[in-house]
């Protein structure tokens, strides 16, 4: 990996989740700056603190839970909760690629604007592939909640993801 | 809810959830992807932030124990600011700095001194910002980076490792810290690059710079020393590599400095 590292071991964690925890952190924060900026503060955690991690599943869920507690807490910080960039320079950045058809990228936009109390939810259960009760345990949460919340989530995404696939 | 009624409930929405609308939301979340360049960015800006929180801990440590202060590290006055980064409009988390810094501070000697007192690992504390509640688990072999200390200066380095690195004079964003016990790295920009340079008496390559090497010359037949580049992700890193007595140097630049830049530098700190 070509960066300064601070040990083998710290660089090869990086190495392993460093688009993990940038995607995560872009999806709930829009914007690249913020996003490379709560990513940093992830793996500063990492680098200043005494973790142990028994495996790399272990390591995936603690940087997704700690990465979507950080998101929020930003944004909950800078009173952004659906609050549009009163910046120009500072707007969402969303990326999109040239290839990528109209129906994904309907996709994309509604998921990047689901509230972050179901992006997590919807993040651990699609991408990370935790069944409820796994995510439940996880982020402390009733599985019954977890279960609603991601209905709900599914209800918001419905149209796009039936455009996707019909 | 009962039991039997939750289990219908917990089949029917993870039964209602197809592979493709699966397959849909994944491929939406892969496709954000990161800048050009933001691997090596984050980076360099994860270690200046853990090197600044190190020395952070230092000064509040230092502050509740002042009959250590004389050999502890002390703080530094130089800018620890992140580089080469846009960076977002936050004027709401200025107004709630003046008093949330101070009382931050408080909670931090507060802290420090119950774990002085209980014995207890740092990882408990940050435990409670992380939120894994599975946290527990600790296997042999697990993960354990090295420590980052920050310095004031580089006589302080230089009284903590032995080692002495410098930062050319007129250059900013200036930062001294050691990495594990047996590095001494001091990182600083010039004209809006960012460079490191790490000594060290080990032998082996503590650069922590990886890649394909695309090109490898002397820089210097005097100090015997050597140039490299290195590519990862369309991207060209440089370091320059010599010897001097039985410290070795490596100079790095990793934000697209060119060769020229990195050279000016190296004449700048060789």
């Amino acid at each position: 990996m070509p960066s300064i590292s601070a040990n083998a071991e710290f660089e090869a964690f990086y190495e392993r989740h460093w688009r993990y925890v940038y995607r995560l952190c872009f999806s709930f924060m829009r914007s690249e700056a913020d996003a490379e900026d709560c990513a940093e503060d992830v793996f500063v955690k990492v680098l200043t603190g005494s973790y142990e991690f028994a495996d790399e599943t272990h390591e995936r869920k603690w940087l997704c839970v700690t990465a979507s507690n950080l998101c929020k807490d930003r944004l909950g910080s800078y009173g952004r909760r659906n609050v549009e960039s009163l910046d120009a320079d500072d707007a969402p950045e969303i990326a999109a690629p040239e290839e990528d058809g109209d129906d994904l990228e309907d996709v994309r936009e509604a998921v990047l604007s689901l509230p972050p109390k179901l992006k997590d939810v919807v993040w651990m259960y699609y991408y990370d592939g935790y069944q409820t009760d796994e995510i439940a345990t996880a982020l402390g949460r009733p599985p019954s909640t977890v279960r609603n919340q991601l209905r709900d989530a599914r209800k918001k995404l419905e149209k796009a993801l039936r455009n996707n696939h019909p | 809810m009962n039991d039997n009624t939750n289990e219908k409930f917990h089949t029917g929405i993870e039964t209602e959830i197809t592979s493709a609308e699966k397959d849909a939301v994944q491929e939406a979340f892969d496709a954000i992807e990161p800048a050009e360049g933001a691997k090596a960015r984050m980076y360099a800006n994860i270690l200046h932030k853990a090197s600044a929180e190190s020395e952070r801990a230092q000064v509040t440590t230092s502050t509740q124990e002042p009959e250590k202060s004389l050999s502890s590290p002390i703080s530094i006055a130089s800018s620890d600011a992140p580089v080469t980064r846009r960076r977002s409009t936050k004027a709401p988390l200025l107004r709630v700095t003046r008093w949330a810094l101070p009382m931050a501070a408080c909670l931090v000697l507060l802290i420090f001194g119950i774990i002085k007192m209980s014995g207890h690992k740092p990882v408990d504390i940050i435990d409670t910002q992380g939120g894994d509640p599975t946290n527990s688990a600790i296997a042999a072999g697990a993960q354990q980076p090295a420590p980052i200390t920050g310095y004031g200066s580089s006589d302080a380095l230089k009284k903590a490792t032995g080692l002495y690195v410098q930062a050319p004079e007129g250059t900013e964003e200036v930062l001294y810290c050691s990495v594990g016990t047996d590095i001494a790295e001091v990182s600083f920009t010039v004209n809006g690059k960012q460079y490191t340079l790490r000594a060290s008496k080990r032998a082996d390559d503590f650069s922590g710079l990886f890649g394909e090497e695309i090109n490898h010359t002397v820089a210097d037949k005097e100090n015997g020393a050597v140039l490299t580049a290195l590519r990862d992700e369309g991207i060209t890193y440089n370091k320059i590599e010599w010897k001097v007595g039985d410290t070795n140097y490596v100079l790095m630049n990793t934000d697209g400095a060119g060769l020229n830049g990195i050279m000016n530098v190296y004449k700048m700190v060789k």
